[in-house]
């Protein structure tokens, strides 16, 4: 088991919890380990940090029993971390656009500073209902350039009113972007990704199912054939292309029956 | 020359490859048990299906245990027999080699199953009778001879397609169960369950699993599993089908020389849905050398 080690309150719902997990640092971006926070549940979480030294973090937004609990984890807690787990988003240096809103922007960020770092391209959008529920403005201010940070509220409380997919779709069709990267509610991901098939340009999404065993056993995380924990959580626009009657659409809840994502 | 083929029957069933998915193993969905067929998968078993939906346990319901072994306790989560149903309408005339494994609380809900179920285009059932972790639907049945038997009749007397009785490795009475499901009409066996098992994590001083008691599976049970094959082998006479930490062709091999006809995996699946590919190739090579033209040669050579 692992100590958390600090816990910061990143905006009015969410918070990151530090821990450190050596396996876990050596993840590479878009990956995700399971939580066990002993006496509630075991969920997925992306890492949304991890540096050489060990250090490494997940970004929670308060629903259920356990990243309630999670969220007002304190120094010295124990938590279980099982991983890293699952396909990473492609590090490459073709032109990227990074779209995300909530805590999709948890994977975003390691994301980002691996695609700096490569030398690509690097444009953000960070989506918020409202300004208090912007994610990580400060650490992708300090992973890209400022010029290429934009910001959209639905409320036009700060930044370009209006939706994020709305933005990224003009970038789309002004920039020459290589790649869209995407983590956030799926309805906005599906956009994103119509969008960019419609344009030409490649496509990854980091989505959510619910998952019990993280390594391809269970079966609970389909997303049509595709068990979301080993094929993604990242998946490509191939590998959707044949389930896009669930994405954005449908997804399965614990028993297997459909419900609406 | 034509090489080994790999084709078996059993119980009236004529299978591409003696390999087989498990039951509860990412087959809760009909694409990822059309999934296993077509990377090599001679046939599939579904999640078990009950009357009605089942959330299951809440989470930890897997947990990796220091003896090589996988526990779990996800509590027969499956979407009911109406909505199962449904969802196999959907291949029908694809003609998939898919079993449909199948619980319940005794001979009349059993039953009910299979009236919902039974119109769907799929080959055969398994009966779960030893799942060791779900009250009143596990073991409670599958360890009792009497009630196997009436399972086994009244499920009979409702259906034409074979039966396979899934046994547990949690008693000492196995053959007296397995002669009492041959004798109320199972066309065949599935052997074995899970063995009942439990961890406990040393910093929170608690069993881990949420539901405290579960299935272990994977490595850990390869050789109890062989060996309740190897007995079944010699006092019964329907085909056994060998389940139970097989994760490679030696392991497969090994089960069927104990009189298997046919191989399950399941926790074998975290190295990917490629491992069925992997393993029938080994027995192929394993026939080659030995010289072996049909599976069936092996199975039983052990006694
Ligand atoms: C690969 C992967 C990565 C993930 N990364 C993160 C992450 O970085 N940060 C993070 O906060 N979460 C992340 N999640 C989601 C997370 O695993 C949980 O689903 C979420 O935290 C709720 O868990 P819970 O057990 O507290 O709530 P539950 O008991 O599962 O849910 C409580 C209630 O909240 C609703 N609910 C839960 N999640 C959502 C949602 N996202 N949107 C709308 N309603 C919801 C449920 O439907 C339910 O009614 C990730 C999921 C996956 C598969
Ligand atoms: C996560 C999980 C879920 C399972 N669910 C079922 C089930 O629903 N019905 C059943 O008959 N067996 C179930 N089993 C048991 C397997 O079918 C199999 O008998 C057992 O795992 C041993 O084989 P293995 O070592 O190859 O996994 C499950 C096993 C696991 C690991
Ligand atoms: S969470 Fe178990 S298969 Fe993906």
């Amino acid at each position: 088991m692992r100590r958390v080690t600090k816990n910061v309150r990143e905006n009015r719902t969410i918070n990151t919890v530090y821990f450190n997990d050596e396996e876990s640092s050596r993840a590479r971006p878009g990956q995700f380990v399971m939580v066990w926070e002993p006496g509630y549940d075991e969920f997925p979480m992306s890492l949304s940090n991890y540096d050489s030294k060990g250090l490494c973090s997940v970004t929670v937004k308060p629903w259920g029993p356990g990243s309630g609990e999670m969220v007002k984890a304190r120094r010295g807690d124990l938590i279980g971390i099982r991983g890293p787990y699952g396909r990473p988003f492609t590090v490459d240096k073709s032109s990227a656009l990074l779209v995300g809103g909530g805590t999709g922007l948890a994977p975003l960020l390691p994301l980002a500073k691996a695609l700096v770092k490569e030398g690509g391209r690097v444009a953000v959008v960070i989506g918020g209902r409202s300004k208090p529920d912007l994610l990580f403005e400060e650490q992708m201010r300090r992973a890209v350039r400022r010029k290429n940070l934009f910001i959209t509220t639905d409320d036009g409380t700060y930044g370009h009113k209006g939706f994020p997919t709305d933005l990224a779709e003009s970038m789309i069709k002004e920039r020459r972007v290589g790649r869209v990267y995407t983590c956030g509610p799926e309805i906005m991901m599906r956009k994103l990704y119509d969008i960019s098939v419609t344009a030409g340009v490649e496509f990854e999404a980091s989505l959510e199912r619910g998952m019990k065993c993280g390594i391809g056993i269970c079966g609970s995380c389909t997303v049509g054939k595709n068990l979301l924990c080993r094929d993604g959580a990242v998946l490509d626009a191939k590998d959707l292309k044949d389930s896009l009657d669930e994405f954005g659409v449908l997804q399965r809840d614990q028993s297997g029956r459909y419900i609406k994502v | 020359m034509v090489g080994p083929s790999l084709r078996v029957s059993l119980a009236g069933l004529r299978f591409e490859n003696p390999l087989m998915l498990a039951s509860g193993i990412v087959g809760v969905t009909v694409p990822s048990l059309t999934r296993a067929i077509d990377s090599g998968a001679g046939s599939a078993v579904s999640k078990s299906i009950g009357l009605e939906p089942r959330e299951g346990y809440r989470n930890p319901t897997l947990v990796a245990t220091q003896d090589g072994g996988l526990l779990n306790a996800v509590g027969l989560s499956n979407p009911g027999a109406r909505i199962f149903a449904e969802e196999l309408s959907e291949v029908r005339g694809r003609h998939l080699p898919i079993i449909v494994s199948i619980f319940g609380g005794g001979p009349v809900e059993f039953s009910r199953v299979v009236d919902i179920l039974d119109s769907q285009e799929f080959l055969a059932y398994e009966l779960n009778l030893s799942c060791p972790h779900v009250e009143g639907v596990g073991t409670e049945i599958g360890h009792d001879p009497e009630v196997v038997a009436s399972v086994v009749k009244a499920v009979r007397s409702r259906t034409k397609k074979p039966l396979f009785a899934k046994l547990s490795p949690n008693t000492h009475k196995i053959v007296e169960i397995a002669r009492a499901a041959v004798a109320s009409g199972a066309d065949g066996l599935t052997a074995v369950n899970t063995v009942r098992a439990m961890a406990i994590n040393v910093e929170t001083t608690k069993p881990t699993l949420t539901h405290k008691y579960g299935g272990l599976s994977g490595d850990a049970i390869r050789s109890i599993a062989l060996a309740k094959i190897y007995e079944l082998y010699e006092e019964v006479k329907v085909p056994i089908i060998g389940c139970g930490g097989v994760s490679n062709w030696e392991h497969a091999v090994e089960m069927m020389l104990a009189g298997a006809s046919a191989v399950e995996m399941g926790t074998a699946l975290y190295q990917g849905y490629g491992v069925f590919q992997d393993v029938n190739r080994g027995i192929v090579a394993y026939m080659r050398r030995k010289k072996f033209r049909k599976v069936q040669e092996m199975v039983g050579l052990g006694h």
